[in-house]
């Protein structure tokens, strides 16, 4: 029984260790992911509160790709988002609000009266995309511009670089 | 000295999963606190999973349903219907994690109530939707 024991505990603790492990060999895998060559390889920050709530309904769109003022607006009216109700409580909205205006794209641009909210409708978006061809838009497979990771392969990791893409023929 | 590090490692690891044990509801416990709301409601009569089912799969407002997201069986995979993202099924029966958090359980009710009925769904609502799903097998 003793003996028994003894080979579980083992067991466990050899169990816990590769967990941890795993864990960690995970989290570098994630922080060598970002090499996204649009923003100076800036390291990707990662909140899980907002990994988590974000990514519920869609990918998780890099903070880095609007100014604060945008997020700040996203997130005051999340109740009304893009068409529907992705109201949370106040805690969480403090955190992530706070996540995003911290690792905001910090380029030069027009302060506008109503922030760009859609990461889409921005400059650097429509030059970054200009090469890929009107029927690849309207492929259903693709439905729509926001769907990053129907061409960016990489996109649910935040990694966004062209050697990852491939637009569904 | 070994076997004090392996009973102090057990200590740990059972006082981790007591602590996550403790913030962990059961779908019948979530049912629970919905009646308790549902009883305050004058004539109320207990829940009915029919009622549940036919209203998981009516269309609302904007020509939306449960299912549209869903799919017409809660025990399957749905599709965000605007976004593609993946859904996990809706059925314990088929996800243990669902309906074991009662914070998750309002956002999630608050969010979809308003999308797709244009308002807050009432607690016999609640009740009779989570009753059919429980009643769905794998």
């Amino acid at each position: 029984m003793l003996f028994d024991s003894k080979i579980f505990n083992r067991m466990f603790v050899v169990v816990m260790l590769l967990l941890g492990a795993t864990m960690f060999l995970s989290q570098v895998a994630n922080a060598r992911g970002d090499d996204d060559e649009d923003t100076g390889k800036r390291p990707a920050v990662v909140d899980a509160k907002w990994a988590a709530e974000c990514t519920a309904c869609h990918v998780a769109y890099p903070a880095r790709y609007l100014p604060a003022e945008s997020w700040r607006a996203i997130m005051a009216g999340l109740n009304k988002h893009f068409g529907s109700d992705a109201s949370l409580d106040a805690q969480s909205v403090k955190e992530i609000t706070a996540y995003l205006e911290k690792n905001a794209s910090t380029k030069k641009h027009k302060i506008l009266k109503d922030p760009q909210l859609r990461i889409t409708e921005t400059r650097w978006f429509k030059s970054e995309h200009r090469e890929v061809a009107a029927r690849s838009w309207k492929n259903p497979k693709v439905k729509s511009p926001a769907n990053c990771s129907a061409c960016h392969t990489k996109a649910e990791s935040g990694d966004f670089s062209e050697r990852h893409v491939k637009i569904p023929k | 000295m070994l076997r004090v590090i392996f009973s102090s490692v057990l200590v740990m690891v059972s006082c981790g999963l007591a602590a996550n044990a403790a913030f962990a509801e059961t779908p019948a416990e979530v049912l629970a606190e919905i009646k308790a709301d549902a009883s305050a409601t004058p004539g109320f009569q207990g829940f009915s999973a029919a009622h549940g089912e036919a209203f998981f799969k009516a269309k609302h407002s904007h020509d939306l349903s449960c299912s549209s997201c869903h799919t017409d069986n809660p025990a399957a995979e749905g599709k965000h219907a605007e976004t593609d993202k993946l859904i996990k099924p809706l059925a314990p029966a088929a996800n243990a994690e669902r309906f074991t958090d009662m914070k998750k359980v309002k956002k999630w009710f608050k969010r979809n109530c308003n999308d797709v009925l244009d308002r807050e769904c009432t607690p016999q609502e609640k009740g009779d939707f989570l009753s059919y799903l429980l009643t769905v097998k794998k």
